[in-house]
C-alpha cells in the first residue's frame, strides 16, 4: 500500500507536470536584436559594432550630427556592475560614455543609482507577478558629438 | 545542539498524529519530488535533442558531480533512523515546494529558494539538518544568482594573474579586467564566467556534500576541522587552476579558443572532478578517520 505521503507527494508530481515542468520555453528574444529592430523603426541606421567585445551582444547606430556611428554594447547587469569589466571596455571603446538602464539614462556608471533601480524594478515585478532583469546598454559617443537620449 | 537530541521522536512531539510520517519515508519522496525538479531541465534536453551532435552536447553539459551527490544522498536517507516525524513539519514541507514550484516562474531559483527555506525549516529538527544542509549546498552549487560573485573574483584573478606575470619575467598591461600581452593581440578579458569562483563553487561545495553524506549517521557535527582543512585545500588547487588556465589561454588565440571553448576547457572540468573525488575519497579514508 502506497503511504499517504507517498501519495500527496505523488499528487505534487501530477501538479509539477501539468504545470509543465517539462514544458521547453522558447528562449527570450536578444534584447540587442530587439533594441536594433526598435532604432532602425525610428529611422537610425543600424551597422554591425566596430569590434565584437567578448561574450557581449552590441551594434552600432548611426545618430544625426555624429561624425561616426555610436557604439551600443549590452551587458549583464551582475557583471557590469562589478569592478573590473567597465574599465577594460571604455580601453576598447573610447569615446563619452552614457549608460542606460531599465527605461532610465546616467551620464556614468552610477552603481548605487542602478542597484537602487533594480531593486525597485524588482518589488514591482514581484507584485505583477513578472520579473525581469533588463541588459545595461552602455553607448559609447564619438568625439565631437554630445550625448543626447536616443533609446 | 548535538545532533544526537530527540526532539521530535516522542508520540507527544508528533502529537499522538494520526498521519506520522517516517522519516526515510519522508526524506525519499520529498528528496524524489525534489530531484525530479531538480533534473527536469537537463532530462528534457537529452529527450528532446533532435540529432546526435545535439544529444552529444547535452550530455557533456551534465556534471557527473551532481549525479553522484544525488546517488549519495539517496543512500544517505537510508541509514536515516525510522522515527516519526511531524505531521506538520512533513506536510509543511511539500507544501513549500509546491507553493515555491507553482509561484515561481524560473525552475532554478525555485529550487534555490525552496531548499534555503527547507534548510531553515529543518535547522532544528536534528535528523533533517543534514540532509537540509545537503539540499542547500546542491542548489547553491548550480550558481544561480551568484554573477556578482564571480565578478568580485574575476577582478581578483585578473590581479593574481598579472602578478603571475610579473614573477615569471612575462610583464603584461592590465587595465581593468583587460589583460594585454604581447602574444595576445586582443587582450584576454577575465569575464564572470572565468572568475575561479566557477571552478571553487562545484569542487569546494561537492567535497562538501560527499564529505556530509559519507558520514555515519547523525552522530558528528556537520564538518569537522579536517574537513574544513580539505575544503580549503581544493578551492586552493581550484584557483591555481584557473590561474594557469588563464595564463595559458594569453598565448594567442588558438590557445584561447583551446582553453575557453576546446578541449582543454573540459580538461580542466575533468582535473576539477578527480581533485574532488582524490580530496574524498583520502578524506574519508577509514586509516585517517579520527576515533
Amino acid at each position: 500500500m502506497i503511504p499517504r505521503f507517498g501519495l500527496f507527494t505523488a499528487a505534487a508530481l501530477a501538479l509539477f507536470i501539468l504545470l509543465g515542468i517539462f514544458h521547453r520555453e522558447a528562449p527570450p528574444p536578444d534584447p540587442a536584436a530587439v533594441l536594433a529592430a526598435r532604432l532602425r523603426a525610428e529611422g537610425h541606421t543600424i551597422s554591425k559594432p566596430r569590434r565584437v567585445l567578448w561574450d557581449s551582444s552590441g551594434f552600432a547606430v548611426s545618430v544625426e550630427d555624429c561624425p561616426a556611428p555610436v557604439e551600443a554594447v549590452l551587458f549583464d547587469f551582475d557583471e557590469i556592475a562589478g569592478p573590473g569589466i567597465l574599465p577594460a571596455v571604455q580601453a576598447v571603446e573610447g569615446g563619452n560614455l552614457q549608460v542606460q538602464y531599465a527605461g532610465r539614462t546616467f551620464d556614468r556608471l552610477d552603481r548605487a543609482a542602478l542597484y537602487r533601480l533594480r531593486l525597485r524594478n524588482g518589488a514591482v515585478g514581484l507584485l505583477h507577478g513578472r520579473l525581469v532583469d533588463p541588459p545595461v546598454i552602455l553607448l559609447f559617443w564619438p568625439g565631437g558629438c554630445a550625448p543626447k537620449d536616443i533609446l | 545542539m548535538p545532533d544526537k537530541a530527540p526532539l521530535h521522536n516522542s508520540p507527544t512531539a508528533t502529537g499522538d498524529s494520526k498521519w506520522p510520517v517516517p522519516l526515510p519515508q519522508f526524506c525519499l519522496y520529498l528528496l524524489g519530488l525534489l530531484a525530479v525538479q531538480y533534473w527536469a531541465g537537463t532530462a528534457l534536453l537529452v529527450v528532446r535533442s533532435p540529432d546526435l551532435d545535439t544529444l552529444e552536447r547535452a550530455l557533456t553539459q551534465i556534471s557527473v558531480l551532481p549525479v553522484v551527490e544525488w546517488f549519495m544522498l539517496f543512500g544517505f536517507i537510508r541509514r536515516l533512523p525510522d522515527r516519526p516525524l511531524p505531521p506538520a513539519l512533513a506536510y509543511g514541507s511539500l507544501a513549500l515546494v509546491v507553493a515555491a514550484f507553482t509561484l515561481i516562474n524560473h525552475q532554478r531559483f525555485a529550487f534555490l529558494f525552496e531548499s534555503f527555506v527547507l534548510f531553515l525549516l529543518w535547522l532544528r529538527t536534528p535528523d533533517l539538518k543534514r540532509v537540509g544542509l545537503v539540499l542547500l549546498f546542491i542548489a547553491l552549487q548550480r550558481g544561480q544568482g551568484m554573477t556578482p560573485l564571480h565578478a568580485l573574483v574575476s577582478w581578483v584573478d585578473a590581479r593574481v594573474l598579472d602578478g603571475l606575470m610579473s614573477l615569471i619575467g612575462q610583464p603584461v598591461t592590465r587595465i581593468g579586467n583587460l589583460i594585454l600581452s604581447p602574444d595576445s593581440a586582443d587582450g584576454l578579458v577575465v569575464l564572470a564566467g572565468c572568475a575561479s569562483s566557477n571552478l571553487m563553487l562545484p569542487i569546494g561545495l561537492g567535497l562538501a556534500i560527499l564529505l556530509l553524506v559519507s558520514r555515519d549517521r547523525l552522530t558528528r557535527g556537520a564538518l569537522s576541522r579536517t574537513d574544513w582543512g580539505w575544503i580549503a585545500l581544493t578551492l586552493a588547487i581550484a584557483v591555481a587552476m584557473n590561474i594557469v588556465r588563464l595564463y595559458l589561454m594569453l598565448g594567442g588565440h588558438d590557445a584561447y579558443e583551446y582553453w575557453h571553448h576546446g578541449t582543454g576547457a573540459s580538461v580542466v572540468s575533468v582535473a576539477g572532478l578527480v581533485v574532488t573525488m582524490g580530496a574524498w575519497m583520502i578524506a574519508t579514508d577509514p586509516k585517517r578517520a579520527p576515533a
